[in-house]
Parts: structure tokens; sequence; C-alpha cells
């Protein structure tokens, strides 16, 4: 034993969740495996939120009617992630928002098809307003990474 | 002193697991909002309590603000415990600071594989989690003291609440109109020390505290006849007594014996006591005694950590 | 308003570093909270409640770890509250401590956490549990890419360049090299942040807080309490949400957009139409705002409305902002960008302000501050927190 030195105690919390997603939820990642894209829209301010969700937290309101949204747009933002963190993806890679027609708010996504070996070059050919396509996966698997954006 | 009253409480014990945790707090902000004849235009700070490790979420107040009602609004968490929000709300309209406040609490420990298991975390690392204390051994060893000091038979697993889902609110307001309102006549909250070995289990010391401020506050200086009813949440069955002398409804050692006076938690029902969130039910249901029964006085008291670490006592009543 | 005068009395701060290997997380919390104790002229006895800044449990590994502290607080017995709006959490304490004196309940109240931000191995994977679960959590979101995302708004919307954030950092290192507590104070130029690694563009590791261990505490006081002590009075205060979606920030429906900080405006103005200020350039001298990278920094200092949107760059590339500039001086402790205990940042934002209205901030003391502000943020861009302070409680000028 140590007698000398600071001491230390080691931990690690082991918590597991099944987190419940409700039917909305549940519509929308079943939606990406037909290559749909859906949205819900708000009767408050008519907005259609992308991805779907069940109220509206503007209005206070719940969201009524399913929206399809177009699988296209343009980049809102963005960022290219160069660290790597524990436990996420090995860099880089491109992180960003997209507003596609038809809805009103951004949707995450991973941002592929695009050169990120020289990071200079990559912060001027990717940019605000880029227009972007949706791509969804060949095999999806009911997660929000089954849909992705590339350059139109 | 600025009075204030709570107009509307709601109360909902999800019974369905796979309802979506966010939108159940939405659904019970608007319920509360109903049941107070208020519309989220009307209040001016949100209130809410919940726990990270309870439903897994970090910063939970997070992802829960919008369905709070909290956009465009002041929103506090308070997660120490879930009466906290109710006595925050009543804090801030005492200070002048707004006129009707939104509180919430809420908990959904069916998203934890094992709620027993996220509770040994809130042990601190390094006495109590190596023990595996969670609130059911805690709450057992309570018992246990209140029984080795009283008389009795040893309390048993039988005698522990359950826990369960729950979204519950209450709205505040300084200014209650025609409504029918529980005013707050006194509250009081404490918090003993975190180390069970050296708190005298037998008494709940944080809840004879609590319930001194607020009976003070309010004009309370014979329990058992001023008090109409009582919400007490239950550490255990034997922890219900002990409660019930820190409230000075019954003497020391005589809580298992109904002594007149006021009827505590009158329904009966086995209440899910040890979820997180069943602090803030009890002192909504009083607050409902009080709405229902103008004139009547009613006091909640609620219990949060280890054997009741902390307490909160609020006494509700007619204006004064 | 009940005319309740409430005034901070008291501060305390431990030095700011990366680890502390000497103390538990109740011990550290205490270090602060006796020198806070010790600055108002107070024990623990004198003390009516406390008020106690945790943001995630999970960052110190106790759950519901401020029930942890309550022997070492010596608050064995008296009400005890946390609160935990994430980074906001520190001056969201405050706050509480606020209505609590306000509210005619209690005379003296106590505000005292800690935190240790890079001992908990993990950090950002923890937060990542913050993001929505089935939206958000499968993306590789964290506290740096959200406000990476941010700030490429912001060049888009207003035409600057990194060189124009990393100019933030080169002040607040320039500031903190005044500040004996805080925990970045190596003097930086523009060339030496530019050429840093990239974190997540254009976040790069100069632009970026570090993960500081230590604790915070301060004392209110209600004036009669007070008797006299010099206090920094609490003039004004306002917290505000915005939308906890970021995708909802951008596009011609948003309320706010992500590169701009409105809702941090908007927590503003009440503080500020609460304590009469109605021209924060003129009449705030010094300003403890929340930015724990440098690209945040401009726009919170447009949102306190010490410049127009979008200008602040500019004004700071004419050298405002900084000492002898004749401007507002911005986080002259060197602010969050040297300094980040995420639990009592805000706390810290509070003390900073209080002791530049006290006179009491030694080497980095803004001359004549009358009135100073402090600001913090907390979740994604979502929570915000204001605070106003003044060494008087006549009419602000």
């Amino acid at each position: 034993m140590n007698r000398t030195g600071p001491a230390f105690h080691d931990q690690t919390w082991d918590l597991s969740y099944r987190h419940a997603l409700g039917e909305t939820v549940g519509r929308f990642l079943g939606g990406l495996a037909d290559g749909r894209l859906l949205g819900r829209r708000c009767p408050g301010c008519s907005r259609v939120l992308l991805p779907a969700r069940a109220f509206c937290d503007r209005c206070h309101l719940d969201t009524t009617d399913w929206v399809d949204v177009e699988p296209r747009g343009e980049l809102a933002m963005f960022t290219i992630v160069n660290e790597p963190f524990r436990n996420m993806p090995t860099p880089p890679y491109v992180i960003a928002y997209a507003l596609l027609d038809g809805a009103d708010t951004a949707l995450l996504g991973y941002l592929r098809g695009v050169d990120l070996t020289d990071l200079a070059a990559a912060t001027t050919a990717i940019r605000v307003g880029l227009p972007v396509r949706v791509v969804f996966a060949d095999e999806p698997t009911g997660r929000v990474t089954d849909y992705w954006f590339e350059p139109a | 002193m600025t009075g204030v009253a709570v107009v509307g409480t709601h109360v909902h014990w999800l019974d369905d697991p796979a309802a979506n945790l966010e939108e159940s707090v939405f659904h019970a902000a608007r319920a509360t909002l109903a049941a107070a004849g208020h519309t989220i235009e009307d209040v001016d700070a949100v209130v809410i309590s919940c726990v990270d490790q309870v439903d897994g979420r970090v910063i939970e107040g997070m992802v829960t603000s919008g369905a709070a009602g909290g956009v465009g609004r002041d929103l506090t968490v308070t997660p120490s415990a879930s009466e906290h929000a109710l006595v925050l709300g009543h804090l801030r309209l005492l200070a002048g600071l707004g006129r009707t406040v939104l509180a919430l609490a809420w908990c959904k420990p069916s998203e934890g594989v094992d709620p027993g298991h996220a509770e040994v975390v809130s042990a601190e690392p390094f006495l109590l989690r190596p023990l595996g204390m969670n609130l059911a051994v805690a709450a057992g060893l309570q018992a246990n003291a209140y029984l080795a000091r009283h008389g009795g038979h040893p309390a048993g697993a039988a005698d522990l609440p359950g826990t369960a889902d729950v979204v519950c609110g209450a709205v505040l307001t300084t200014d209650p109109g025609d409504r029918p309102a529980a005013w707050v006549r006194g509250v009081g909250w404490a918090s003993d020390r975190y180390e069970l070995g050296e708190r005298d289990l037998s008494r709940l010391a944080a809840l004879e505290i609590a319930a001194g401020t607020a009976y003070a506050t309010a004009g309370i200086t014979d329990p058992t006849t001023q008090i109409d009813v009582a919400e007490v949440q239950r550490l255990s069955r034997v922890g219900l007594y002990a409660a019930c002398e820190a409230l000075g409804l019954s003497p020391p050692g005589h809580g298992f014996e109904s002594a007149g006076g006021p009827v505590v938690n009158p329904t009966g029902e086995d209440l899910a006591d040890a979820a997180p969130a069943a602090g803030f039910v009890r002192l909504a249901r009083a607050a409902a005694h009080a709405m229902a029964t103008p004139g009547s006085t009613a006091v909640g008291a609620a219990l949060h950590g280890f054997a009741g670490q902390g307490a909160a006592v609020m006494v509700f009543g007619g204006r004064s | 308003m009940t005319g309740v005068a409430v005034g901070i009395v008291g501060v305390g701060q431990t030095p700011f570093v990366s680890r502390r290997t000497d103390v538990t997380y109740p011990e550290l919390v205490r270090e602060a909270a006796v020198l806070a104790m010790a600055d108002a002229g107070v024990t623990m006895v004198d003390v009516d409640a406390v008020v106690f800044p945790l943001a995630p449990d999970a960052l110190i590994g106790v759950g519901n770890g401020e029930r942890w502290c309550v022997e070492a607080l010596g608050a064995v017995g008296k009400p005890f509250m946390r609160v935990n709006n994430g980074g906001a959490t520190g001056l969201t304490a405050v706050q509480t401590a606020y209505l609590h004196v306000a509210s005619g309940l209690f005379d003296v109240v106590l505000v005292a956490g800690a935190d240790r931000v890079s001992e908990s191995g993990s950090a950002q994977s923890v937060l990542n549990k913050m993001w929505d679960v089935a939206y958000e959590r499968p993306y590789p979101l964290n506290t740096i890419n959200m406000l990476a995302l941010s700030a490429v708004r912001y060049m888009h919307l207003y035409g600057v360049d990194e060189r124009d954030f990393a100019r933030v950092t080169v002040k607040n290192r320039r500031h903190a090299a005044r500040n004996p507590l805080a925990h970045l104070r190596t003097p930086i130029t523009e060339d030496e942040v530019l050429a840093t690694r990239v974190l997540s563009w254009p976040i790069k590791l100069g632009d970026a807080c570090p993960s500081s261990t230590g604790g915070a505490a301060v004392v209110l006081m209600s004036e009669r309490a007070a008797a006299g002590r010099p206090a920094a009075w609490i003039r004004g205060l306002g917290q505000n949400c915005e939308t906890f979606w970021m995708g909802d920030r951008v596009g011609p429906t948003a309320i706010g957009d992500h590169g701009d900080a409105d809702a941090l405006a908007v927590a503003f103005d009440r503080a500020y139409a609460m304590a009469g200020v109605t021209d924060p350039a003129a009449q705030v001298q010094a300003a403890e705002v929340y930015a724990p990278f440098s690209s945040v920094e401009l726009h919170v200092i447009e949102a306190a409305g010490l410049c127009a949107k979008g200008t602040a760059a500019g004004h700071l590339a004419d050298g405002a902002f900084t000492f002898d500039s004749g401007t507002t001086v911005v986080n002259p402790s060197g602010g969050v960008l040297c300094t980040n205990p995420i639990a009592v940042t805000g706390t810290v934002r509070a003390a900073e302000a209080a002791l530049q209205v006290l006179g009491r901030a030694g080497e980095h003391q803004v001359p004549g501050t009358d009135v100073a502000i402090a600001s913090a943020i907390g979740g994604d861009h979502q929570f915000y927190s204001t605070l106003v302070v003044a060494n008087h409680l006549e009419a602000i000028a």
C-alpha cells in the first residue's frame, strides 16, 4: 500500500438505459428506411419541424400534419472535426445542418463525398449555402445515421 | 408579505413505459396549465426538477426545457429534490419577480435497466458505495433504527414503497382571482448530514426542522388540531411513523397509533413514494386538498436523499 | 419587487488549476466557502441558507453530489438547494440565492461549489448524453463542435475570419496574466493561436477554454444584514432560454440565428430593465461574460449591448474592450477562455464582477468601475443568465 503521496479511487459509472422513443420518433426513423424524410407541422407557427417532433417548443402546442420533405437543400452550417475524442469516430469528418426544401428547421447529418485531405482547401470548398442532396443507406439500421448529405 | 397560492395541480403516473419522456413532460405541462386555468403565455418563469442518472440524460433540463414551456422564459433546474421546484417557484414570487410560475417534476425510472444501481452511484465512493448503499437499503436502516428505539417487528421488503414513472406540475401565482386557491401559509426545507453512520436514523431531523419553520410562519402551534390533512412521503411503513412524529402529528414512539387529529395520506393508496418525483406529488396533493375544501389546512411533507437526508414541508390553507 | 436590496458582500475563489490531488470534492467546495465567508466576515453559524451549483453529476462521479457536501460546508440542518443549468449553473445559483434573500425569508445566503472537469477522464463522452436520444446521440456532437457550428454561422453573417477570433484569445490571456487565480495565464500572439491544432474547424486549441479544477463561492446579504458592509448590490438579473434544437436556429423562420446570441440579449434586456441601464456601453465599465471559445465572446459582447451586431471583431481589432481603451473592459479576469471550472464558472463571473465594483480586483481592476455585468451560458447555447451589479443603490447614471 502506498503511504506517501495522494491516494486515488478508480471508478466507472456503468449505467444502462432503454429509452422509449415514442410513436413520432419511431415513425420518422421508419420513414428513413423508405427513403422518406418526415416532418411535422405546428398549427401555431406553421413551421414544418424536421426531424419530426410531437410538439412545437416555440408555441407549446402539439404538432399535427405529417409532411414529406424533399431530399435536397443547402448547408446552413457545418464544422470539420479534426480532433479525436474518446468514443467518437476517427477524424476528419464533417458534421452539418442542412435546410431541406419543405422544412423550416435544418437537419443534422454527416457531409460525405468531400475531399478532406487538405483542411484549408476543404474550409473553402464546403460553405454555407452549398447545395446538397440527401443519400439514404442501402441497409438501414433504424437510426438517424441511415442518411447523410453529399454535395449536389 | 406577498401572498402566493397554488391554483392548479396535475399528477400523472405513466402507465406505458413506451411513452416518450419529453412528450410526457409536454403533456403534463399543458395539463397543469389547463387545471390552473392558465396558458403558457401567462407564465413568467418555469422551475423544473428531474434527475440525470434516473432518466439517463446528462443535464436533463436541456432536452426537456422546451417541453416544460421554457423557451423564451426564465427556467431553472433544481435536481436535488423534486419538491424544490415548488419551493423555488414560491421564493421567486415572494421576491416579486413575476406573478405566475409553472413548476414541474418528473422521473422515468422504467428507462433505467437497473434503477437501484443508479442510486448506488449517488453514494460517495469511499464508504457508502462499496457497501452498495441505495434508497431501499437506507430506508431499511432508518426503519430498523426506529424499531430498535421504540420496539416492534423488524422491517422487511414488503414495507418499502415502490418507484414508478410520474410527471407532475403545479401553477403558483400571486393573483388567483376567483379561482380555488391553496395559499402557501408556510414553507420550510432543510438538509441533514450525508453520512448515515453519523445520523440518528430513528428520527427524521431534517423533516423536524422543515416542519418547525413552516409551522412558525403558518402560525401552527398545535399540529394535531390545526391541520386537517397531511400528505406525507413515506420511506417505509415504519418511516411513515417517524415522519408523523417529526411533523408533530404524534408523540415519539407513538406513530403506530392513530391519535385522532389530522388524516394522514387520506386516500390510503399505495403511492410509489420511492419515485424521485414523489415528494413533489405529495406537496401537490396537499395543495389539491386545500383547494378542494376552502378553509381547510393541509400539510405536504417531502423527503429526498438516503433515509430522508433532506426534507421540505409546505402548509396550504386559506389566505390568512 | 419587494424592495429588499441584495448585495454580494464576500467572494472566494481557489486558484484554478488542472488537478487537485490533495482534496476530495467536498473539501474543495469547503475551501472556497471558507474564503468567501471570511471575506464577508461571517461564519457558517451566520448563514441562513445554502445554494449549491453543480452541473452534470457525472463529471464529479457522485450522483446528486451536492448532498455529499452538506457536512463539509457546515450546513447541517440548514435549507440547502442545488441548481443545474449546465454551464450557466454558477450564475443561476447566484440568481437563486438572490431570490432567497429578496423573498424576505433569509438574510445571509451562501453560494458555494467546485468542479474538477479534467479529472472525470471522459468529459466529452459524458456530455454526449446531453443530446436528444434518437436524433442526436448517434452523432459525435459535443460542446466544441456545437459552437464551431455557431462560429461558422457568425463568419458567414459578418465576414469575420479566424484571426478575428484569435484576437479574443490574445486579449484574454493578457488579462489573465494580471489575475493570479486564472488557469491559463501565458500571453499568446495571434499567430501562435492560429498555429494551434484544429479541434473542430474553425475552433482550434488556442480558441478553447481549459478544463479547470477549483472552487468558487459568494455570500449574499440583505441590506439590513450587510449593516454597512461594502457590497456589490445586485441591481438587475435576468434569465432566458432558447430552443434546444440547433437546427431551429437557422433559416427564414428562425427566431434567433445560431451565429448570434439573441436569446442572451433578451436575458440582458431583462436585467438592464430592472437595473435601469439604458446604454450599457456608456454605463457599464467592466463585463465578465461567459465565453468558452474565442468566437463566442464576439456575439456575447454584442448581446450585452456593448456594440452593434457583427461589429465586435472590428472594435476589438481597433483596440476596444481592454484596459485603457476608453471602452467597457470585457473579461478583465481573463474570462472563461482562461479558466473554466464548469459548475462554478458562472459564480466566478459574479465574483469577478463584484470585485470590480468593490475596487478589489487588484492588478486586473478596471479603474473607476461602479457598474459591472456578469453573464453565463448553459446547455447547447440555450440557458442564459445575466446580472448587473453596482457599488451603490442610487439610479444608474
